[in-house]
């Protein structure tokens, strides 16, 4: 069947027709399922788009979470809408805020500034910052962004934004107080802080100007900080700061010369470290003057120098006597080195010769913080003694308490020794004095009971009984004689005639002498030196040294043994000396006596030449003779040593001055025989009566003619009165008004054949300073025997 | 409900991997549906069509005018621009089944 053909366009439009109806129906099903939750309206101006229901939700919730504060305004002020965050910040419910004005909760002070906030026209957004007033009244700061809202109604809406701006604020705050309290820092810091950039100062703080030597800071800033530094120094601060820079560590703290704006030169201490200045890369620095620590340092530096290189000992103990402290002196004397003695104590030194209370009272003084002073004896570690000086000194805190002991002590042994060497001397000298004394006084008396026992002896008959107990009185007068010889001798107030000797002619001259002393078990050694220089020394007094030597050597061997006499010519330069106490730099003669007897001890030693002293059993020996010898030796400008070990024998070494001059003489004298007499005319000048008429006696009983006189003008008078001559003149020394030589002058004057014989027993001080004594002068010493008297008289007479 | 359209030309699915896919989303703003609809075409693109599909959001809140451009009536809708015919599915997507049945996307490729 035909029916006429559809119009294709008809067609077509009612495909498309159901296409836009399937469309719409699509759309209508999914809007009425809820698929969609937006529309395309028509409106006005075009199409709008609706949002349906829940289509506001995610907008919705950002404004109720945010923490600002929003609110949406009318155009009159009135508050459309606003979220959670500004009802707690108002601290209000929401229904105290919705529909009320704005400028409400605002402060006062910014209702003017929102009035114009409101009031300005435009789109664009709008900033000021207010206080919103809370419910109580407390005001808020908030940063307020206002803007136009183009709504639905016709009405106009503004939209604020209000940040909180406490938090700011106080951040800010914050801030400002961080960098007060910096600054304060800075500016009270009693170091120099200083930043430099790019070669020059950009900051200095208050103590960093007056460090560098500037009034205010700004005289130094611009300032190329080299001009500060030393020029010494400046090529190592500038690579010091260079390596700093490029990260090398441990360079600082760093010491270094800077100068002042004055060109004073300041010691200082720095530390300096990298950091950014502005934006550029700067060196912060601290700077400490060090100027005075530098000095204190120098000054302690010196202070130590000298305590150790002082002879004083210097020792220092913490509170309990541990020896913290020993300076190289100490080493020295006590022999224990430094690491042994630190840690250890003071009493190591302990030598026993003080006791225990000696050191309580010591202790007791210092620890009650007074200082102690005083000598005491301590041991070395050698184990040998020494005598020190101490001072001991405690130091205390500022709070008084002690905290270390100071001993400052000087060895004093060899002090000591040369004191007792003195008073030694000393000694020996007193008593020198009082045996002189008395000696002298003796001797006039020893002279009456000589001569008269001699001329006694003289009238008496060998065969009888009397003439023995005469010779007993005459042999006990002479050896008392003798031994005020030997008084005198080491009283050093012996009347000498030193004559030029050669020692070992002496020697053997005495050998004889000295083999009849030491008998025979006893062998006799000689060791002459050779080409020895001459001595000068009385012969009776070398006499005597040799024969006391020789005595005491045959008293120590005490039996058979060997005594050895050497003679050497040895000198003693000023080094040797030094270095050897008990000599004394000069040429010398050596005279070496040596026996191998049972040697001395150290004890004995120290008194062996004091007079009267003696190890001999009472009545064996008078304890004179080493004295003797040591007066002899002192009386001749020598010196003697003793070297002895017990077990080992004795050494004496008597050194005797080269004589000056030439010249040996035999100057022995010779006993001779029967005492010749004469029958020349004497005349005796002497004040003492007794000594007088001895003399006159003696010398009648010689033969002479005498004249006595008991003053030198007696004596003159006597002269005068005399016609024929008179061939020799016995006179005193010392008399009061005259001294025997100007007599002696005046009668020569007068009778130029006149000879002079001198006597005395006066001391050789005494004489010297009258004149006598000079060489070859005749000379009696009193008290002197028949037979020395005639002599002498004889020999002055012939001579 | 599907629609078909009919005298398309291109009723054939050419799915096959070669091809890109031109898709573009209206959406108003930032309405619930509108991001669920983006998400969803964003998943399903990644899963079918991964390294060849483009897709353009088109907010018709910034600006309505578009919306007649595919005579949109309701937000959100899905066009498929590329490969022609062109599709149209409203909604947020959420129903894979219709959304790919929709595309054409089926199972298979």
């Amino acid at each position: 069947m035909t029916r006429g053909t559809p119009d294709p366009e008809l067609l077509a439009e009612i495909d498309n027709l159901r296409l836009r109806l399937a469309e719409a129906e699509e759309t209508l099903a999914a809007i009425r399922s809820g698929e969609v939750d937006a529309l395309v309206m028509a409106g006005d101006h075009g199409e709008k788009i609706q949002i349906l229901g829940e289509g506001d939700l995610i907008y919705r919730q950002f404004i109720e979470t945010l923490s600002e504060g929003t609110v949406t305004l009318s155009k009159n002020g009135d508050i459309l809408s606003c979220n959670a965050a500004l009802a707690k910040t108002l601290h209000r419910p929401l229904v105290q805020i919705l529909g009320t004005a704005m400028r409400d909760h605002l402060s006062p002070e910014d209702h003017e500034a929102f009035g114009a906030v409101l009031a300005q026209a435009g789109t664009e957004s709008r900033r000021l910052k207010i206080h919103l007033k809370t419910a109580e009244g407390f005001l808020v700061p908030v940063y307020l962004s206002a803007t136009q809202l183009r709504s639905a109604t016709p009405e106009l809406v503004l939209c604020l934004v209000l940040t909180d701006l406490e938090e700011v604020i106080s951040a800010e705050t914050t801030l400002r107080e961080s960098e007060h309290r910096y600054r304060e820092l800075l500016e009270l810091a009693p170091v120099g802080i200083a930043v430099y950039s790019e070669g020059k100062i950009v900051f200095t703080n208050p103590a960093g100007a007056r460090l560098l030597g500037a009034s205010s800071e700004s005289l130094l800033v611009g300032k190329p900080i080299a001009d500060f530094i030393h020029p010494d120094g400046l090529e190592a601060a500038q690579s010091r700061m260079r390596r700093m820079m490029a990260g090398e560590t441990g360079l600082y703290p760093a010491e270094d010369v800077f100068l002042k704006l004055d060109g004073t030169p300041i010691n200082v201490e720095l530390i300096s470290a990298p950091l950014h200045y502005k934006g550029i890369p700067a060196v912060q620095t601290i700077i400490t003057d060090i100027t005075r620590r530098k000095r204190d340092e120098a000054e302690r530096e010196r202070l130590m120098r000298a305590i150790e290189q002082a002879g004083e000992i210097v020792i220092i103990t913490d509170p309990d006597g541990t020896i913290q402290y020993v300076n190289p002196a100490f080493e020295n004397v006590t022999g224990y080195s430094r690491q042994e003695a630190i840690g250890g104590n003071p009493r190591m030194l302990k030598s026993g010769e003080q006791d225990q209370a000696f050191y309580n009272g010591l202790w007791q003084i210092i620890s009650s913080g007074k200082t102690w002073r005083g000598t005491m004896v301590n041991r070395r570690k050698d184990g040998k003694n020494y005598t020190e000086d101490a001072t001991i000194t405690p130091v205390s805190d500022a709070g008084g308490r002690i905290v270390s002991y100071v001993g400052v002590n000087r060895d004093i042994s060899a002090q000591r020794l040369l004191e007792d060497r003195l008073r030694q001397a000393q000694k020996m000298e007193t008593v020198g004095q009082l045996a002189g004394g008395v000696a002298h006084d003796f001797n006039n008396m020893l002279q009456v009971i000589i001569t008269y026992a001699e001329m006694s002896l003289a009238k008496v008959d060998p065969e009888q009984p009397l003439h023995k107990y005469l010779m007993e009185i005459r042999r006990a007068a002479q050896r008392s004689a003798e031994i005020t010889g030997q008084l005198l001798a080491f009283a050093r107030k012996q009347t000498v005639s030193p004559k030029i000797l050669d020692l070992n002619l002496a020697l053997a001259s005495a050998q004889k002498m000295i083999q009849r002393l030491i008998g025979e078990d006893i062998d006799l050694v000689s060791q002459p030196g050779r080409e020895l220089w001459k001595v000068k020394i009385d012969p009776a007094q070398l006499d005597q040294v040799l024969a006391n030597l020789a005595v005491n050597a045959r008293d120590a061997i005490g039996g058979v043994g060997k005594l050895t006499i050497g003679t050497e010519k040895v000198s003693f330069d000023k080094e040797f000396c030094a270095t050897n106490p008990g000599f004394l730099p000069g040429e010398y003669l050596l005279l070496a006596v040596s026996d191998n007897g049972g040697g001395m001890d150290r004890e004995t030693l120290s008194h062996l030449f004091e007079p009267f002293f003696t190890t001999k059993a009472p009545g064996k020996g008078t304890g004179l003779g080493l004295a003797t010898v040591y007066g002899i030796v002192k009386q001749n400008n020598g010196f003697i040593n003793v070297y002895s070990e017990p077990g080992e024998g004795s050494t004496f070494k008597v050194y005797l001055p080269r004589a000056e001059g030439e010249g040996a003489d035999k100057g022995m004298e010779v006993e001779g025989a029967a005492p010749r007499g004469g029958t020349e005319t004497v005349l005796v000048v002497e004040d003492e009566a007794a000594i007088l008429e001895l003399a006159r006696e003696s010398l009648e009983h010689l033969g002479y003619t005498v004249l006595v006189a008991k003053s030198p003008e007696e004596a003159i008078r006597r002269s005068q009165e005399q016609a024929g001559p008179i061939q020799l003149l016995i006179t005193d020394v010392v008399m009061p008004q005259m001294n025997g030589r100007h007599l002696a002058e005046r009668l020569t004057s007068v009778r130029p054949r006149l000879k002079c014989l001198y006597m005395s027993g006066y001391t050789a001080d005494v004489i010297a300073h009258r004149g006598v004594l000079d060489e070859g002068v005749r000379f009696i010493s009193k008290p002197f025997s028949l037979r020395v008297l005639a002599g002498k008289v004889r020999e002055v007479l012939d001579g | 409900m599907k629609t078909e359209a009919k005298g398309d030309p291109a009723m054939v699915s050419t799915t096959n991997s070669d091809v890109q896919w031109t898709l573009r989303l209206y959406v108003a703003g930032q309405t619930p549906k509108s991001l669920t609809a983006f998400d969803n075409l964003k998943s399903l693109c990644e899963d079918r069509l991964k390294g060849h599909y483009s897709i353009e959001v088109i907010d018709l809140l910034k600006n309505p005018r578009l919306a007649k451009d595919d005579q949109i009536l309701a937000i959100p809708t899905l066009v498929r621009r590329l490969p022609l015919p062109v599709r149209r599915i409203i909604g947020d997507l959420s129903n894979i089944e219709r959304v790919l049945v929709g595309l054409d996307l089926r199972e298979k490729h």
